[in-house]
């Protein structure tokens, strides 16, 4: 055989193309879309009740504190170590996001009665950045 | 009105936008079924990887954030999807189909065992960007983009491919 033209040939190759995906398969693999993005949406959905549901719980439970001993929250020895901070953050980032993990755990310690120091907050922002968590980006987006 | 770009379609991909993935779907099938079918030789196996391709897609839809071409990505995805899919169900090397030995090379191209068997010759790089250009019917950017090659590599490396995929041919159909 005579050697054919390499653009030549190359058409030949691309000519050998199969007819492609059978029109069955798109109802199939859209359906499976669909599927998987519904699942998805309600497990956002769940995640984001079962923070409320803590965070409601967090709130009675301090108010209750409160009421028994109004300077308990206020005292240097009171509210939640950095290591349950951190823990926190993480645990709420992996079920929502890293911006709420971040804002969740900033809250908690309001909630005590003081601010996060330097150390907790970079403690907390080393620790959500080293988890496979979805961020949110400045305008609120997510990222 | 301006057409969606790349960029909008991946931004809507990320977002879970439905709709998106009906359209990036319709994009890119039938090439995706075809690459993959001759990757595979079977088109169940194709259209299996194909749905797998399109889940994975769906659970990580965030990482089409940062991307530049969906359907190049898509492709990457298939080609992990393809490997995996390999892995369990080893495929083996093809020999030229007997009607062909000694025929006319412009028979050949209309069989897709013997397309396969001629791309077996070439090594694995080599035959990939084969697949890609002239039967998934990527561009030189695109196939750049999915396997991190540089573009004038690609190119070198197609044209090589080409070139010893012809000579092998040639052989066999003299």
């Amino acid at each position: 055989m005579d050697q054919v033209p390499l653009n030549e040939f190359e058409r030949q190759l691309e000519a050998a193309r199969q007819s492609g995906a059978p029109a069955e398969l798109r109802h199939v693999v859209l359906t499976d879309v669909r599927r998987e993005l519904r699942t998805a949406h309600w497990d956002r959905r769940l995640a984001r009740f079962a923070v409320l549901l803590l965070v409601v719980g967090i709130g009675a439970n301090a108010a209750l504190m409160l009421r028994g001993n109004p300077h308990a929250a206020r005292s240097p020895a009171g509210g939640p170590t950095r290591e349950s901070l951190v823990q926190v953050a993480v645990s709420v980032a992996e079920a929502t996001d890293a911006r709420t993990g971040r804002r969740f755990a900033r809250q908690l310690a309001a909630l005590a009665g003081r601010d996060l120091t330097g150390d907790e907050a970079i403690a907390i922002e080393a620790a959500v950045a080293s988890h496979p968590v979805d961020d949110i980006s400045p305008n609120g987006n997510e990222g | 009105m301006s057409k969606p770009s790349k960029h909008d379609l991946a931004a809507r991909l990320a977002r879970g936008d439905e709709a998106a993935f009906a359209e990036l779907y319709d994009a890119c099938a039938d090439r995706l079924h075809d690459y993959l079918t001759l990757r595979l030789g079977s088109s169940d196996s194709a259209a299996d990887v194909l749905q797998n391709t399109f889940l994975r897609a769906v659970k990580s839809r965030r990482r089409f954030r940062g991307v530049e071409n969906p359907v190049a990505y898509l492709f990457q995805i298939a080609r992990n999807e393809a490997m995996r899919h390999a892995g369990r169900h080893r495929a083996r090397e093809v020999p030229l189909p007997m009607e062909f030995v000694g025929g006319d090379i412009c028979q050949w191209s209309e069989n897709a065992e013997a397309v396969r068997a001629a791309l077996s010759r070439l090594n694995t790089e080599d035959r990939e960007l084969v697949e890609l250009k002239a039967y998934a019917g990527l561009t030189f950017r695109e196939i750049a983009d999915m396997t991190g090659l540089p573009l004038g590599t690609v190119a070198t490396r197609y044209r090589r491919a080409l070139e010893s995929l012809r000579g092998w041919l040639t052989k066999q159909f003299r």
